[in-house]
């Protein structure tokens, strides 16, 4: 392992994602933080910063954009990469408005999500 | 005495220069009389004596006309008069002479004063008339005699009077026409046969005369003794003396009451035609002309109709008196018309054939009369004249038009009844174009109670696109309050006040309006409209818009026929499925994405394990995931297209190297099929790029799956016009022609029981054809069982500067 390992923030409101995400990448040697119901600020102050975040744009109850734009208002965490993903294709849009670096549809295949994570970290 | 009388008072030489003519007068063959105001004989010379046979002694002191016998043309007053206005007389005086025969002699006469205070006297010079001039006269005499007598048989009544009006003549015709014989009317003034009202008329008449003027054809009325009144045509010629002085006028009065008539009953029919045609309503119309008809052309006028019972009902009775018509009423209601009667309305209905009854004798009366009392009431009405014809309506007689004269003492003639028949014959047809009328109008309003009562909308516009009709529902659909307030309101009024949109929910231009798409020469139009009034929060509303158009003669739109078909709830009902199927497609995804990951975390444990056979399960799993996601994808495409939330790109791309992109992707998975591009079609395209390709994968792997015995597939570029054809063509089962069309039907797909089943076919083949549509493109089939499929798709190249 080289230095710290990278931390990855996964916000999504179905457990099973959650799940087999935070196995993946896990074994792909990143840390993982994960959060069924978008609140992301505590998980922020209990381990430092994340260096990537992974959202979905419909969590119940919040709409992931609405935090995206808040991320990328925050002084602190404006540089802090994110991906979106949605099971609304026509989302990547919306998504990328409100901030986000990339975009995924759901249902995704693992290679191309962890292309895209490698790609910003 | 009156040369005595010169001599005193002149001088020598006149008395001289008097003597000379005193012997030239006595020379004179002449007879030269010299007589005083009282006719009294002063001078008698010798030329007087010749002619005469009396010696001056035995003439000078007696009166000349006594002498004389003289017979004057008029009488010797008016020469008289004459004279004394200081006027020379010339004329003819008829003299007896000492020997009793009688001479015609012309005569010349002056009044003269020797001196203003002397008494005048008159100068008298008479010529004897030779034989040979008076064998002429008794020629004109004769003359005169045969004239008299052609007066005497003359038709036209011939009259002379005096210029002060007192009748002189008087023909036979005259007496047939006045009924005044010539002994009564010789003597009387003219105003005999003038009515009262007419008197002034005379005065013109005598005016004229004394100017010397003639009356031509002067049209007037004159009286009968009996106190009847005729129509003449006058011609008046003043008379005039042998001296050329109007002394007089001669009278020629012909009786016109047959043209008169006439006259009037060619007015009265052409009165009566323009009543006829002025209005639909029949029964208003024939009561008019019942109307009209009284007293000029009839005293009584009825005209009854066949009722629906089959009797004959009076629809007018007229006549001057309303207090006659009202007690003909009676009369009617007392005695109804008995249709069995062989005589009068009853038989002229029957028959068809008109009664004509000039003379209505007393037996014709008791012939008519049920009893006794309608007999005395018939006979107390004194009908002398009548006449019945039939109204025919299509050779069936439908009722009767009567005409009667009584009280007026005129007989009906056959110009009458030809008048008469052609009447009938005007108002039958005029109850024709009634009758017509009202069908037509009664077909027409159950055409509108029908149209009114469908649940569509109609609506026709004029070529101007202006609404000339609309219904109910029309109105309802549209959400107009009223027909009226639909049709009153302008089309750019429309335009603003509604939000429209096709079924995509793109905004639809008026000028995409079926009916104007109609109008600028589509022989069809139709489209989903969606509309909302803007503002007003109210529901949007979806229709389904036909238009036809009605062409005219000439082939021109003349007007646009538009069936608005009210759909909304057919489109809240799609729309909820669309939503469903849109929230279920998402829904979908979710346990998909897990299924997928959970996948790959069992893939990358089993090839750490190096288990084979699992890694092979797994990738079965994965690939019929990747299908699931497929079908979830394009279910959740259609649903938005449908609902219009599909967003479409538009940039400039390249087909061809499109073309070249989606072939090596779809060749990269298929390992039983060589996929070949056959020419190029050197096209951009704008559009969504990502949709086209989408529609090239789903028709290569159409082409790869459903020929799996083939081992190609092949597609053709080319260039046709300003289109870009691309074909997929393949070599496989191919599909029967009767599902050509509704392959492309949503969710349709090819089942039949002898064929297998191809999943997936159509909901594939109708997003792509929607697609295309979207991108004005198309897509056709070409295909036959056993032989292969292929499909061509056609796309517009647009000019990139025409592009915004």
């Amino acid at each position: 392992m080289q230095g710290r390992r990278k931390k990855i923030l996964v916000m999504d409101d179905e457990p099973d994602i959650l799940e087999f995400l935070q196995v993946i990448l896990e074994e792909e040697g990143y840390a993982v933080l994960t959060s069924d119901k978008g609140e992301f600020l505590e998980q922020l102050h209990n381990g430092g910063l994340p260096d990537l975040i992974l959202v979905d744009i419909l969590l119940s109850g919040k709409d992931g954009r609405a935090i995206v734009r808040h991320l990328k208002r925050q002084e602190e965490t404006r540089h802090i990469p994110v991906i979106m993903v949605s099971a609304h294709p026509g989302a990547e849009k919306t998504a990328r408005e409100a901030g986000a670096e990339d975009f995924l549809a759901k249902p995704f295949e693992i290679d191309a999500l962890l292309a895209k994570v490698a790609n910003y970290l | 005495m009156l040369e005595r009388e010169y001599n005193e008072e002149e001088t020598q030489g006149h008395e001289q220069i008097a003597q000379v003519r005193a012997q030239l007068i006595e020379l004179t063959h002449d007879a030269t009389i010299v007589r005083d105001a009282s006719s009294v004989i002063l001078y008698w010379n010798r030329g007087a004596e010749r002619l005469y046979g009396w010696s001056a002694q035995e003439a000078i002191g007696q009166v000349s006309h006594s002498l004389l016998q003289t017979r004057f043309p008029v009488n010797r007053e008016t020469v008289d008069a004459l004279l004394a206005t200081g006027q020379p007389w010339e004329g003819e005086l008829i003299h007896t002479r000492k020997d009793g025969k009688q001479v015609v002699v012309e005569s010349r006469q002056m009044f003269t004063h020797v001196t203003p205070d002397q008494p005048a006297f008159i100068l008298e010079i008479n010529r004897d008339i030779p034989e040979r001039k008076r064998r002429e006269r008794e020629k004109v005499e004769v003359d005169q005699l045969r004239l008299a007598a052609i007066v005497e048989s003359s038709e036209d009544a011939i009259v002379s009077k005096t210029l002060d009006g007192i009748i002189t003549s008087w023909n036979l015709a005259a007496e047939r026409m006045f009924g005044y014989s010539s002994q009564e009317a010789v003597g009387q003034h003219i105003t005999l046969i003038i009515p009262e009202e007419l008197r002034a008329e005379e005065e013109m008449i005598l005016s004229k005369l004394r100017k010397g003027e003639r009356i031509e054809h002067f049209e007037t009325v004159r009286m009968r003794k009996d106190g009847t009144r005729l129509d003449i045509s006058l011609t008046i010629s003043p008379m005039k003396s042998s001296a050329g002085q109007i002394i007089g006028a001669s009278k020629i009065a012909r009786d016109v009451t047959a043209n008169k008539r006439l006259q009037r009953n060619l007015q009265f029919l052409s009165e009566a035609s323009k009543v006829l045609s002025s209005s639909l309503d029949y029964k208003t119309t024939l009561q008019t002309i019942a109307r009209l008809a009284v007293p000029h052309i009839a005293d009584w006028c009825s005209i009854r109709m066949l009722s629906e019972n089959g009797s004959l009902e009076p629809l007018v009775i007229a006549h001057v008196d309303p207090q006659k018509v009202q007690w003909a009423w009676e009369l009617h209601k007392k005695y109804p018309v008995d249709m069995r009667a062989g005589h009068g309305v009853a038989q002229v209905l029957r028959s068809g054939t008109a009664e004509f009854v000039p003379f209505i004798s007393d037996e014709v009366l008791a012939a008519t009369a049920v009893d006794d009392e309608q007999l005395a009431l018939l006979r107390n009405l004194g009908f002398a004249s009548g006449m019945t014809i039939p109204l025919l309506l299509e050779g069936k007689a439908i009722g009767t038009l009567t005409f009667a004269l009584a009280e007026s003492a005129r007989r009906y003639t056959q110009a009458d009844l030809t008048m008469a028949e052609e009447l009938a014959s005007r108002a039958s047809l005029a109850i024709q174009n009634a009758r017509l009328y009202r069908e037509v109008q009664q077909s027409r309003d159950q055409l509108d109670i029908i149209l009114h009562g469908v649940a569509d909308g109609i609506v026709v516009y004029d070529s101007h696109s202006h609404i000339i009709y609309a219904n109910d529902a029309a109105a309802q659909i549209t959400g107009s309050p009223t027909v009226q307030a639909l049709m009153e309101t302008p089309a750019t009024t429309t335009a603003a006040r509604y939000e429209v949109v096709d079924e995509q929910r793109q905004p639809l231009p008026p000028s995409q309006f079926p009916h104007r798409r109609v109008l600028s020469g589509e022989p069809e139009a139709e489209a989903v409209m969606g509309y909302k009034a803007r503002g007003t929060g109210q529901a949007e509303r979806w229709s389904l818009v036909k238009s036809r158009p009605i062409l005219s003669e000439r082939g021109e739109v003349s007007l646009v026929v538009t069936i608005i078909h009210d759909i909304t709830e057919r489109v809240l009902a799609e729309q909820r499925k669309d939503e469903f199927l849109s929230m279920t497609s998402h829904e979908l995804k979710t346990p998909v994405t897990s299924l997928k990951g959970f996948t790959n975390i069992l893939q990358r444990r089993l090839t750490k394990q190096g288990d084979q056979q699992g890694l092979h399960y797994l990738s079965r799993i994965d690939a019929q995931l990747n299908k699931l996601t497929k079908l979830i994808a394009d279910l959740l495409d259609i649903s938005r297209m449908q609902t219009g939330v599909l967003a479409f790109e538009r940039e400039w791309f390249d087909l061809d190297g499109l073309l070249d992109e989606t072939v090596e992707n779809v060749q990269a998975a298929t390992t039983t099929h060589a996929i070949t591009i056959e020419g190029r079609t050197g096209a951009q395209i704008l559009g969504d790029k990502d949709r086209l390709g989408q529609v090239f994968i789903n028709l290569l792997t159409n082409a790869v799956k459903y020929s799996p015995q083939a081992d190609k597939v092949l597609v053709h570029l080319s260039r046709e016009g300003n289109q870009a054809l691309v074909s997929v063509q393949d070599f496989g089962i191919g599909i029967d022609e009767v599902y050509h069309q509704r392959i492309f039907e949503r969710f349709y797909q090819v089942s039949d029981p002898e064929e297998r089943t191809y999943p997936g076919l159509g909901i594939g083949l109708y997003l792509s054809k929607a697609i295309l549509e979207r991108h004005a493109g198309s897509m056709t089939v070409t295909s036959r069982k056993g032989e292969g499929s292929t499909f061509a798709v056609a796309l517009p190249i647009l000019q990139e500067e025409g592009v915004k």
